[in-house]
Order: structure tokens, then C-alpha cells, then sequence
């Protein structure tokens, strides 16, 4: 992910130090979890998954 | 002054004790204590008061609710409460009056207990120290240099330092536990699902837990038990049955399986805090516990699932706000809120779908032992402002040396307990991790109540508590 066009695109308007700062943190973020994420879970539903009763 | 509810209730019974004049006791010292500790951001003293006389009426009518009536206790400042300013840390909601109380207030107040004040917090929940820039650094009663732990640290340092007999917090990733742990207290982060959490503001909606600080674990599970219920007014709220925990005055626990992790949880440990709770484990068996070696699953995978989810989760909350409000935010949270902009939804969702993994697995590992066994933080306290510290000579991050334990289990959802369970030679307290099996809030109370009985750790407290 490019944090800075990601920032951009979404308008998120966050000032660029403050980036800076919080993009190696995304980065590192983001390459541990797709390691956990790396599996089939394609048939495992979501934790809290909505229930038609509502409440 | 004693404060445990333990002494206290059968003195407001018998009418020894007059709840007008413990009330009064306690907010003399939090005048005193609280330059230094820095423990609530608003003391409700005219409230208390208020509550303490009506307590006092009904007892003298014959009317006594149960152990908590009378008993003075602080509420973590994210907890509503009617007509009373609730800021959960931030600039932002300073001047927020909620409308109604939250459901474990109204419950605590049904039970006579009497709210001495609002205890602070790390800003909106979202940290470990309780540094909070518009309120002010949370000192820890057992070293005022030193950080309580977080987020519920002046929920901590209100009960550490003497100013309260039990109180109330929050665990969404450590939160109840870390701050138990520094500060030398029982902490119970209740099975998902047991305890309200209507009128308790959020940071992480599927991770978020309300539950107790006690003195002992006695009082923990007194207070617990008025806490908990279900409440068809929390979507997450399960319509369980309480099991009362059996506490028995002779410790024992013999018949019972503790698992203790040869993988991962005494790993990169302080070797004081590895030292105690070696120590604390030897304990158990020598009450009668079969000890039983387990292999824990990838916890440090789990943590990078727990913090995903929760960054996603606490941004949502904040959207709109890091948008017309950006400069009332605090750096860190500010920081972590911008992070959670970046997750993408898909990457949420299979998180909450790997999620189910570590659920498994925990619960398959409790079905071979009745509770799990581990430290609570791998390290002391750190001091104020410290971002780094160092284990056996490796330099590691605070947030996340602090965080590497608690963090993950937060996913299960299952109940969790943490006991002091010694002092480093700094009288730094350290605690003992208990995990349950699911809606077994009895069992691990039990086990604590038995380690009690059999140590002193309990009973040890700071110098700021007894002056």
C-alpha cells in the first residue's frame, strides 16, 4: 500500500509529518498481518457475524 | 485504614461503621492523596455523600442491601453516569453530562454501593501508560515515577493508593490486566458477553470487556457478581447463569489441572517477574494442582490479528471526529486512530474470520486442563515517559513489551484473572495471569483465592496507602 496516495485518494487529510511518522508502522502493520491472514478462510465466518434476530 | 470490602461490609451491617463517615474518611484522603496520584478527573463528593446518608438510612431501617451497600468505589471516567461529566479521557467529551446511568452503575447503585468519583484513563482507552495530555500523567502508588499501567490506571491508583474499596474498568486488549498487574491488585476481565457493556464508551466493539478491580480476590468476586447479568440492551450481552465461585477458608486445589505454557508466555520475561511467578506456579502444585505442560498456539501471530482488529474497530468510532475535531486528539491516539483508517475491510473481516483459530484452540487446550497459567505483563511498571526498555540486554518497545500477553487473549473473549503475585527488589508489584474456560469466572477465582490464602501478596501495599 502506498500510504501517502491511499491519504489522498481517501481525502483523509492528514498532515505530512504526521504520515511520515505512522507510515512505517502501517507498513509493519500490514506485513504481519497478511502473514496471519495468509490462509484459506474462505468458509470461516467472521467473528460477531450478524444474526437475523438483531438483538 | 482498612478498606477491603471484606472488613468493611460486616461493620456497615452491624451499624459499627457509619457509611456517611467512611465516605467522609475516603475524600479527605483523596484531598490528600490525589495531587500526587493524580487518580480521578472528577471527584463527586456531594454525590457520594448523597448516596452515602440515603445507604445509611436504609441500614438503620433494617434494610441492608448486601456487601457493597455502603462501600465507596471509583468507576473508570468512560462509564456514563447521569448528570455526572463523563470524558473518557478526551478534550473532546470534557463537558459530556450523559443522560442515564450505564447498566454496571445502575446495578452498583441497586446493590448501595456509593461512587466516590471518575476515575481517569489513557485518552479515549487507547494506551497502556495513562499519560493523558489533558489531564495529566497517572502516577502509580507504588512509585510515583512510575506508570499504573493502562488504560484503566486511575481506576488503579484510586484503589492502590487508599482512596476507594473496589473499582471498575475496562479490558479491550490488557487494559484491566496490565494496570491490575502494576499496580498490585486483582483484576477480572469477565467471559465477552457477562457483563454489560450498555453506557460504556467503546474503543473496540468485539474486543471491549467491562469488569472489576478488587483488593483480594474476595472483594473481586463480590463486586463481579453484581456486575454481572445479561441485559437485552447489549448486543453482545448472553443470557448465561452466574456460578458463584466457592472460596474456601482452607486453600486447596487438589483435583484440579493447570496448564502451564511451555511455549511463548515465559519467553523474553524480566527474571524477577520470571523468578515470581515460577515461584507462584510452585505454589498451586504445592496446593494439591496437577500441573499440566501445554503448548500455547502462535500468540505473537494472534497479537498482529488482535491489533488489526482493533485499530479498524477504535477508528471507526472516532471517523467523523478525527475529521472536525483533529487537534483536541492526543498524539498517540491521534496516530494509532489514523492507522486504523488505513486497514482495508477485507483485511478486517479475515481477521475476524482467523480469529476462530485462536478461539479453537483455546478452548481445545482448556478442554485437557480447568484454567491456564501464566505471567500477567513480562515486565515491571515503567517510568513516565519511557518508550523503550530493556530484557536480558534486548531493548523492546514499552506499548508492546507490555501489551505481548494480554493483548491476544482478548480475541477469545475468555474470562481472565490477574493476582499480585510478588515484588521485584525495586517493590515493583508483579502479577499472575489466570485463563479460564469459557463462562468459568468461578474456577479462576477460585484458583486465585486459593494462591491468596496461601501467599501474602495481597495484603502488601504501597507506602501512599497506609500514611
Amino acid at each position: 500500500m502506498n500510504v501517502k496516495q491511499a491519504a489522498e485518494a481517501w481525502q483523509f487529510d492528514i498532515p505530512d509529518d504526521e504520515l511520515a511518522a505512522i507510515t512505517p508502522i502501517l507498513e509493519d502493520v500490514v506485513a504481519k498481518t497478511a502473514q496471519a491472514l495468509d490462509k484459506d478462510l474462505s468458509t470461516t465466518d467472521p467473528i460477531h457475524s450478524f444474526r437475523p434476530t438483531g438483538r | 485504614m482498612n478498606l477491603t470490602i471484606t472488613d468493611l461490609a460486616p461493620k456497615i451491617e452491624s451499624g459499627e461503621l457509619s457509611p456517611v463517615e467512611l465516605t467522609q474518611q475516603v475524600l479527605a484522603l483523596i484531598e490528600k492523596r490525589q495531587p500526587r496520584l493524580n487518580a480521578f478527573i472528577t471527584v463527586t463528593a456531594e454525590h457520594a455523600l448523597a448516596q452515602a446518608r440515603q445507604a445509611e438510612q436504609e441500614i438503620r431501617a433494617g434494610n441492608y442491601r448486601g456487601k457493597l451497600h455502603g462501600i465507596p468505589y471509583a468507576a473508570k471516567d468512560l462509564f456514563y453516569t447521569k448528570g455526572i461529566k463523563t470524558t473518557v479521557g478526551s478534550k473532546i467529551l470534557g463537558d459530556f453530562i450523559p443522560e442515564f446511568d450505564c447498566a454496571v452503575v445502575e446495578k452498583l447503585t441497586a446493590a448501595g454501593a456509593v461512587m466516590i468519583g471518575k476515575a481517569g484513563l489513557h485518552e479515549w482507552a487507547y494506551g497502556i501508560t495513562s499519560n493523558n495530555p489533558h489531564y495529566g500523567s497517572i502516577r502509580n502508588p507504588w512509585d510515583l515515577e512510575r506508570i499504573p499501567g493502562g488504560s484503566s490506571g486511575g481506576s488503579t491508583a484510586a484503589l492502590g493508593g487508599g482512596l476507594c474499596s473496589f473499582s471498575l474498568g475496562s479490558d479491550t486488549g490488557g487494559s484491566i490486566r496490565i494496570p491490575a498487574s502494576f499496580c498490585g491488585l486483582v483484576g477480572l476481565k469477565p467471559t465477552f458477553g457477562r457483563v454489560s457493556r450498555y453506557g460504556v464508551f467503546p474503543l473496540g466493539h468485539t474486543l471491549d470487556h467491562a469488569g472489576p478491580f478488587g483488593l483480594t480476590v474476595r472483594d473481586t468476586s463480590a463486586v463481579y457478581r453484581a456486575m454481572a447479568g445479561y441485559d437485552p440492551r447489549d448486543d453482545s450481552s448472553a443470557d448465561q447463569p452466574y456460578v458463584e465461585a466457592k472460596l474456601a477458608a482452607e486453600p486447596s486445589l487438589a483435583g484440579r489441572k493447570l496448564g502451564i505454557p511451555e511455549n511463548f508466555y515465559f519467553d523474553d520475561l524480566d527474571p524477577e517477574v520470571e523468578a515470581a511467578v515460577r515461584k507462584a506456579i510452585s505454589v498451586l502444585e504445592s496446593l494439591g494442582a496437577e500441573l499440566v505442560p501445554i503448548k500455547a498456539p502462535d500468540i505473537a501471530e494472534f497479537n498482529e490479528v488482535a491489533r488489526l482488529i482493533l485499530l479498524a474497530e477504535a477508528s471507526s468510532v472516532h471517523e467523523k471526529r478525527l475529521t472536525e475535531r483533529r487537534a483536541d486528539f492526543g498524539d498517540d491516539v491521534r496516530a494509532l486512530f489514523d492507522q486504523g483508517r488505513f486497514v482495508r475491510a477485507t483485511d478486517y473481516l479475515n481477521a475476524q474470520r482467523r480469529r476462530r483459530d485462536l478461539v479453537d484452540a483455546f478452548n481445545a487446550l482448556l478442554s485437557q486442563v480447568d484454567a491456564i497459567v501464566t505471567p500477567t505483563i513480562p515486565v515491571p511498571p515503567a517510568k513516565i515517559g519511557q518508550d523503550t526498555l530493556t530484557i536480558r540486554g534486548v531493548e523492546h518497545n514499552v506499548r508492546l513489551a507490555t501489551t505481548r500477553i494480554v493483548r491476544a487473549l482478548n480475541l477469545t473473549g475468555l474470562p481472565l484473572l490477574s493476582v499480585p503475585c510478588g515484588l521485584t527488589t525495586q517493590d515493583l508489584p508483579i502479577g499472575l495471569q489466570i485463563i479460564g474456560r469459557v463462562w468459568d469466572e468461578a474456577g479462576i477465582l477460585e484458583v486465585g483465592h486459593a494462591y491468596e490464602q496461601a501467599t501474602d501478596w495481597h495484603t502488601k501495599r504501597p507506602a501512599i496507602a497506609t500514611e
